[in-house]
């Protein structure tokens, strides 16, 4: 269902985090990103992120659409559309305006939908922000 | 003025005749000017330096990819103003080891003499390495390598690597970014930095394919130009 768009968004991507490589820190972009290797510290991009089957990531993950079929530990948020294909192991909350999954995908944390719903570590960082 | 660097490598007499016709070419032209050997006791940069210093006003490297790095690292390190007026020539002595030369039109040796006399200038953008600076590419063989990318995030290779970063000297750099790639096999990473801190363990960057420079390496865009004569049928 996804491979047609995966490909298409691994050919216009600006960043590429290849298998052979662990990258730590922040990763922040306005382009597309794709991470087929490990990942630990955060992403954010204005863009699209395809990860890959292999790929494990230790972030918060925040995008514009997203497809995921490695593993992620950590909160995604997702502005537009987010595909979770087979291979997938989320765990962390979600948050997406729309939403596709395949059969197969393992998601342990809360599901939410809709433009204005914010993940819990949103919240409390509002909250946070406002006593201050 | 003139001022033309012989590379160190065509004292070995094996380039004599093609130096005497380049040389009577030139002559004939109008293009004769000073002649600096390069030798173990003749220091490149105290010799440029000087020749700025009292007016040269195009250097010429003659020799291969390497002396062409050599000169143009002289000239932007050159602390005076007068090195804004330079221009950089290039005589290609070698055809496989003056693939610089190449990408700026100088061909061959037949062509090189012309173009000094039509030039054609053109400002190009260097990328700097520490205190070093290249136009095109630094390239590595990565061992037990650690990447700092614009002090936001490293990158470690897990397997064997090499790395590519490559510079478009031609572009007009808004952004001010380099390219990188780490290759291993079919897979690739990619992205675009501003700054980009390596260590890599004992193995040097080559840039422009002449020259070694040890890490830590400092990598980023450079404020430096070079004004180089080009040919016609230059690449970029």
């Amino acid at each position: 269902m996804f491979k047609q768009e995966n490909k298409n968004l691994q050919k216009e991507a600006e960043t590429v985090i290849g298998p052979s490589v662990m990258v730590k820190g922040n990763l922040n972009s306005n382009g597309n990103i794709v991470i087929e290797g490990i990942l630990k510290g955060g992403v954010k991009t204005a863009g699209d992120v395809f990860i890959g089957n292999k790929a494990q990531i230790t972030a918060d993950l925040e995008a514009k659409t997203a497809h995921i079929g490695g593993e992620i530990r950590g909160n995604v948020k997702i502005e537009e559309s987010l595909y979770i294909s087979s291979t997938a192991k989320i765990y962390g909350d979600v948050v997406c305006a729309s939403l596709a999954v395949e059969q197969g995908a393992m998601i342990n944390g809360r599901f939410s939908m809709g433009k204005d719903i914010k993940t819990e570590k949103s919240e409390e960082e509002e909250k946070e922000a406002v006593s201050k | 003025m003139y001022v033309y660097i012989y590379d160190e490598f065509l004292g070995s007499g094996r380039h004599d005749k093609a130096l005497h016709k380049i040389e009577k070419r030139l002559t004939d032209l109008g293009l004769n000017g000073k002649t600096i050997r390069l030798g173990t006791t003749k220091n490149l940069k105290t010799s440029i330096d000087d020749e700025i210093r009292q007016g040269a006003k195009t250097i010429v490297a003659v020799g291969n990819d390497s002396t062409v790095s050599k000169v143009i690292n002289v000239m932007a390190n050159n602390q005076s103003d007068e090195k804004y007026r330079l221009c950089l020539g290039m005589i290609p002595m070698e055809g496989k080891n003056s693939r610089l030369a190449g990408v700026f039109g100088v061909k061959n040796l037949n062509d090189a003499c012309e173009i000094l006399l039509s030039r054609r200038v053109e400002s190009f953008s260097l990328a700097a390495v520490n205190d070093s600076f290249f136009l095109f590419k630094a390239e590595a063989m990565l061992n037990e390598a650690v990447l700092e990318i614009d002090k936001e995030f490293i990158i470690q290779p897990t397997k064997s690597s090499s790395l590519e970063i490559k510079n478009n000297p031609s572009a007009e750099k808004n952004d001010r970014t380099l390219s990188l790639a780490i290759k291993d096999g079919d897979s690739k990473s990619l992205l675009d930095f501003k700054e980009l801190i390596l260590v890599n363990k004992g193995t040097p960057l080559i840039t422009d394919g002449a020259l070694e420079i040890e890490t830590p390496a400092k990598i980023s865009l450079s404020d430096e130009k070079i004004k180089i004569i080009i040919g016609k049928n230059r690449e970029i």
